[in-house]
């Protein structure tokens, strides 16, 4: 039933430039309490009339989608999970200012149509012409937690030999305003980020195989410390690996208190740093990690690793003790 | 061997019942749940018709025994309402082990409360109650569905339009398959909005009359609301006095066609009903009966049409849409006709496709549906449609427990 899971390609829109390249040296700040991606030139991969009409969550969607295809040398798809828990929030601002603006007359469907959640992953289906599953999940902080689970599953059913899975929020102007109303937006304090990263995951190895997902666990409203830790502990026996072997923790977390106690002599990275807090900044992190576990030596720097060749990183996200997420990566020759 | 997967709950509400037993005898009364809108305010009102749930938001949190000062959505009260009946109906287990799921499906979130926040804060970018906006994401009302069951183990949302609660149907089922968990409530939930209203209104598809599913005169659907939910249960944890059938088949595939209409040769939902019974391991002739996705549109009935024919040939199995009772619940569509479905297998009943009068032209004019409810029907596989925007395509077979 289990089996290994291979990240056979990636892509990565973030406010840092990870997009044609894997992250240098120079780091680019938030501005004030916000992070915005760095993008790319989509008309390399869109073409021009459909670009016009697409929200930057599409696009963003389609290009890491693109790329991570071609990096993983374009294999025929099995299955297309999305996570994202925003959705395509500049759309949906876009049909509910005009209903209440014209008073719900004078509306056109294109912002309604592309306001759904399962925008992006239908739009990949249709541009790849894909028949095959699937799926969107919006489950806030764990949404991309939640379409890698998924997938497994998939692998475990012998359903799928390749399948794309991303996880994927976009900022807006608006959605600035309100997450500054509701202080989670404060410079200085907590800068909120928005990303798209895209993975092709295989149950076969290729030369460019950057990392196996190891083990995959979300937890609701765990009951205290104690049963996080256990539930890091419990997936990390699930993959046969030793709590000393974990090299690296990508922590979304402020206070480090629940992994320092389990991994005291880990190298720790607070990724948000690049990228920001938003709720599928866990697909950040496993690109970044995963770059690392191929020997991506800038990206390591970027990241603040100090550990010479890591074999395990561990990310681990606690978003206000409800949603809590382990994705655990290993190098392939490990 | 896979472990079965039983069903020991089911709770639904919609505009016709707020409960199983309510829905059962409407449905047997053959009273429609559509109407002149009461509730939503909208310029639509008096213009078209909609099927909504029959009380307000005061009413509803009586109904789901909640404080009506709680800032809480008509999302999250109608989820509340039906999973709490489907979770006494599977006898009221003890869910805080880590071994029960919660999955829901929805389309548009809060976005009941979101919609009226907005109309301040586009006057005065600083005004409004900005904490309504805490309740707008999706899996907001998922949540409090698991809170309010005090339900511990994998909670998460799905959202793939009109298939969502299906799928989240499908993903509980394999969950337990895989041993992940035990235990899953799943099915989903929607409320009206102006949002969807308008949304739908605009793309030309709503029926200003009442609608007439697999009509050749069908004009577009009607839109409603509501929520259904089923429960999952491994073989060896279902106790056998709450069985009331098995969830044994379902697939998810994509139109691949266009982001809101169907495909003329329906491949993405022929590919879902014959994967549904590919995994149920079960031919196209043992279907008793399908409870069709069948909003009423031009465009749906007739791809699903083209799909049933293509899958069942000339043995089409009796079907019927029951959108006409209920109205497209959207996100909480799949798990409603669930409920429905389940419902069907233990009362050995099938639905009436309401104001059906001609055949679809264009199909031959021989798929007729049930017009007349069917009483000591011997059902034992049942196939249910979910069909959404962005071509996502979901199909489930429930059987009657042996």
């Amino acid at each position: 039933m289990k089996k290994n899971i291979y990240i056979n390609g990636l892509s990565n829109i973030s406010p840092q430039e990870t997009f044609y390249q894997p992250m240098g040296a120079t780091i680019a700040p938030p501005q004030g309490a916000f992070f915005t991606c760095q993008e790319p030139n989509y008309k390399e991969f869109i073409q021009k009339k459909l670009l016009r009409r697409m929200s930057r969550i599409v696009r963003m969607g389609l290009a890491t989608a693109h790329k991570a295809l071609d990096d993983a040398n374009n294999p025929s798809l099995d299955a297309i999970i999305s996570g994202t828990a925003w959705g395509c929030v500049k759309d949906t601002e876009k049909f509910l200012e005009t209903i209440i603006e014209n008073k719900e007359a004078y509306l056109t469907p294109t912002a309604f149509v592309q306001s759904t959640h399962n925008t992006v992953a239908g739009q990949i289906a249709l541009l790849h012409h894909n028949n095959c599953y699937n799926m969107s999940y919006v489950q806030g902080n764990v949404s991309f937690e939640s379409a890698l689970i998924d997938a497994m599953l998939l692998f475990y059913d012998n359903k799928a030999n390749n399948i794309l899975v991303n996880g994927i929020d976009e900022q807006t102007e608006k959605l600035g305003i309100l997450l500054e109303r509701l202080e989670c937006a404060k410079a200085g304090v907590r800068v909120m980020g928005e990303g798209a990263a895209c993975f092709i995951l295989s149950d076969q190895p290729t030369p460019n195989t950057y990392a196996k997902v190891a083990g995959v666990n979300m937890l609701y409203r765990p009951k205290d410390k104690t049963a996080v830790q256990q539930s890091i502990q419990h997936t990390l026996q699930e993959a046969n690996i030793p709590l000393e072997a974990i090299d690296v923790v990508l922590t979304g977390n402020k206070t480090l208190a629940i992994e320092k106690e389990l991994f005291p002599t880990a190298d720790y990275s607070q990724y948000k740093t690049l990228c920001g807090e938003y709720p599928t900044s866990t697909a950040f992190a496993m690109a970044v990690g995963a770059q690392v576990l191929k020997g991506d030596l800038p990206t390591k720097t970027a990241l603040g690793i100090h550990k010479k060749a890591p074999k395990h990183i561990l990310i681990y996200n606690n978003h206000q003790d409800i949603n809590h997420s382990i994705i655990l990566l290993s190098k392939v020759s490990a | 061997m896979a472990k079965r997967i039983f069903i020991t709950g089911i709770g639904i509400i919609s505009a016709i019942g707020k409960n199983t037993s309510e829905t059962l005898s409407n449905i047997k009364s053959a009273s429609s749940g559509v109407g002149e809108i009461q509730y939503l305010q909208t310029v639509h009102k008096g213009k078209l018709p909609l099927c909504e749930v029959k009380y307000d938001n005061q009413q509803l949190c009586a109904l789901a025994n909640i404080d009506p000062q709680t800032r809480i959505t008509r999302t999250s009260l109608l989820g509340i309402i039906a999973a709490q009946e489907a979770w006494r109906s599977a006898g009221s287990p003890v869910l805080g082990d880590g071994r029960t799921g919660v999955f829901s499906g929805n389309t548009v979130g809060g976005m009941d409360k979101t919609e009226h926040f907005y109309a301040d804060f586009m006057e005065d970018e600083q005004a409004g109650d900005v904490q309504t906006m805490l309740t707008h994401e999706c899996a907001e009302s998922t949540e409090r569905i698991a809170d309010s069951l005090g339900a511990t183990g994998m909670v998460s949302t799905i959202s793939t339009a009109c298939s969502s609660s299906a799928n989240t149907i499908m993903l509980g089922a394999r969950m337990i398959k895989h041993g992940l968990l035990d235990r899953a409530i799943v099915g989903g939930v929607d409320a009206l909005t102006k949002f969807t209203v308008n949304g739908f209104n605009v793309l030309q598809i709503l029926d200003e009359a009442y609608s007439q599913p697999f009509d050749e005169n069908r004009r577009g659907l009607n839109l409603g609301e509501g929520a259904g939910f089923i429960v999952l249960e491994a073989e060896g944890i279902a106790k056998e006095a709450h069985i009331l059938g098995e969830l044994v088949g379902y697939a998810n595939s994509n139109d691949a066609y266009h982001q809101t209409a169907s495909s003329p040769d329906g491949t993405g939902a022929f590919l879902a009903m014959k994967g549904a019974l590919d995994v149920a391991q079960i031919e196209p002739s043992q279907i008793d009966y399908v409870n069709v996705h069948g909003t009423g549109t031009p465009n749906n009935d007739l791809s699903e049409g083209i799909a049933m024919q293509r899958l069942f040939g000339k043995n089409m199995p009796k079907f019927s849409s029951t959108k006409a009772f209920t109205g497209h619940t959207l996100g909480a569509s799949g798990g409603v006709e669930a409920v429905l479905s389940v419902l069907a297998l233990q009362h050995k009943i099938i639905y009436p496709n309401l104001r059906f009068e001609t055949p679809i032209e264009a199909l031959g004019g021989t798929m007729i549906p049930e017009t007349e409810l069917l009483e000591n029907q011997e059902l034992n596989y049942i196939l249910s449609n979910s069909f959404g925007f962005g071509g996502n395509t979901s199909s489930l077979v429930f059987k009657a427990y042996q």
